[in-house]
């Protein structure tokens, strides 16, 4: 091999950008490469500058990048992405052992003081529900329902039934449920304004502080897997490995394993989630009109949540008295994005009266959004699996 | 005429899109709408039922305990 021969094959994979049978003169395939190398650095630009989901949105980003250069080593029988893929994400493991980590970190026990709230955890998963109904118009009904459970604002969930129910659209769902969890601060807003009046945002409510004993909240993790089980089987690996987490965290004898939980093994499995997803947005499987609709179905989800949640406040203020009548902005916060919808709302709140604290409400509200929404997930999957 | 209307959307969206409308798809997606949000409504409630009566239950022996 002479030296001109061996500074070519060095730089053979420049090739690749250029197929004779791909459109726009030769160069479609190409083009797909960058755009897609541009989309993870768009990724890692969201998470570093605007601190979007950075844990996730950094090793997806980047290893986007990594899958879609031209004869990339990362992805293919050997490459270390798609074992990565096939160890973790492909048996579904990743997304339930980020739950333990998920299921430490969160305080159950606002909620458990007021445990009326939870229903509008249950009306805010409506636009799961809507956009199963809308998706099924465009895609088969597995797809559907994958597509469907990004409203549940729980990328573990959405990696979970998408996984399980075998969608081919993986990449583009996962990149949907974490870019539109990180934009709730601008999607909720305009909705709820647009679903309430100036009289009605500002209601306020007193809130009481009282103490919730221990074992109630110990034992409250378990009652839940167990009902959530009872009634839909297939959500309790989901609702089971949630609830454990917040069990080691309740406990009390477990406080060392509680922090590394909602720490260092957190982080680890988020890590080794988001390089394995980008497994899936490799070029030629992700740059086609199905991933825009599946953004559109998207935010379609994150819209019909917002909306259920609200009118189901105003649907029970229909019935409340008059000096005891909820502020309907607390039922937007039934989105499972904890916890920065729970954050949205008050801040609304406070936009239209500077007094007007519904934290503690819409937290509460926001925690049952991440039970109810693991338990649509499983609910998604007893419905749509006899259907498959 | 609501039949012709259909057809033509599906033409319409496919032509499009190039992915196939499927307007017959609401028969099956739209019950299960209406189950899983029944579904959940009961699901939930009956943890908070559960939920009230572990704060009954539980919030009584504690203060007896501390008294």
């Amino acid at each position: 091999m002479n030296f001109l021969e061996t500074v070519k094959s060095l730089f053979s994979a420049f090739g690749e950008f250029y197929n004779p049978s791909a459109p726009l003169g030769g160069w479609g395939d190409g083009l797909k490469m960058l755009l897609m190398i541009c989309i993870g650095a768009l990724l890692v630009y969201l998470a570093i500058k605007k601190e979007m989901e950075p844990t996730l949105l950094l090793p997806m980003g980047f290893g986007t990048i990594l899958v879609n250069l031209p004869l990339s080593g990362a992805i293919g029988h050997e490459g270390p992405i798609t074992v990565l893929f096939d160890a973790g994400i492909a048996n579904e493991l990743f997304p339930l052992l980020l739950f333990i980590g998920i299921g430490a970190m969160i305080d159950f026990g606002p909620l458990l003081k007021n445990p009326w709230l939870m229903l509008f955890g249950a009306a805010a998963q409506f636009g799961i529900f809507f956009t199963f109904v809308m998706a099924g118009f465009f895609f088969d009904i597995k797809d559907a329902a994958s597509i469907a459970i990004i409203g549940a604002a729980d990328g573990p969930t959405s990696i979970f039934v998408a996984d399980k129910l075998g969608s081919a659209y993986l990449g583009a769902i996962m990149v949907a449920a974490y870019s539109y969890m990180a934009l709730v601060p601008i999607i909720q807003p305009p909705v709820i304004k647009a679903v309430t009046t100036k009289k009605e945002r500002l209601i306020r409510m007193p809130y009481k502080a009282g103490d919730v004993s221990k074992t109630t909240k110990i034992v409250f993790p378990v009652i839940v897997t167990i009902v959530a089980g009872l009634v839909a089987p297939a959500s309790v690996a989901l609702v089971g490995f949630l609830m454990f987490g917040n069990l080691i965290r309740e406990c009390g004898v477990l406080n060392g394993l509680s922090e590394t939980a909602q720490n260092a093994f957190a982080n680890s499995i988020t890590i080794m989630l988001g390089l394995a997803v980008a497994s899936r947005m490799y070029w030629a499987e992700f740059v086609n009109i199905e991933t825009i609709m599946i953004l559109a179905l998207g935010l379609i989800a994150f819209i019909f949540d917002t909306v259920g949640g609200v009118m189901f406040a105003k649907f029970i203020n229909i019935f409340m008295p008059k000096n005891r009548k909820i502020n309907p902005m607390i039922g937007a916060a039934g989105i499972s994005a904890f916890p920065m919808s729970g954050r949205v709302v008050n801040q609304l709140g406070l936009k239209e009266d500077p007094q007007n604290f519904l934290l503690m409400y819409s937290i509460s509200v926001n925690v049952s959004g991440q039970i109810a929404s693991v338990i649509a997930g499983g609910l998604i999957l007893a419905l749509v699996t006899p259907l498959v | 005429m609501l039949t012709n209307l259909n057809i033509l959307a599906m033409q319409f969206i496919t032509l499009l899109t190039g992915i196939t409308f499927r307007g017959g798809s609401w028969k099956q997606t739209l019950p299960a709408m209406v189950i899983g949000m029944l579904g959940i409504f009961l699901v939930i409630g009956i943890i908070i039922v559960a939920t009230y009566a572990l704060n009954k239950s539980f919030s009584k022996k504690e203060k007896n305990k501390e008294e």
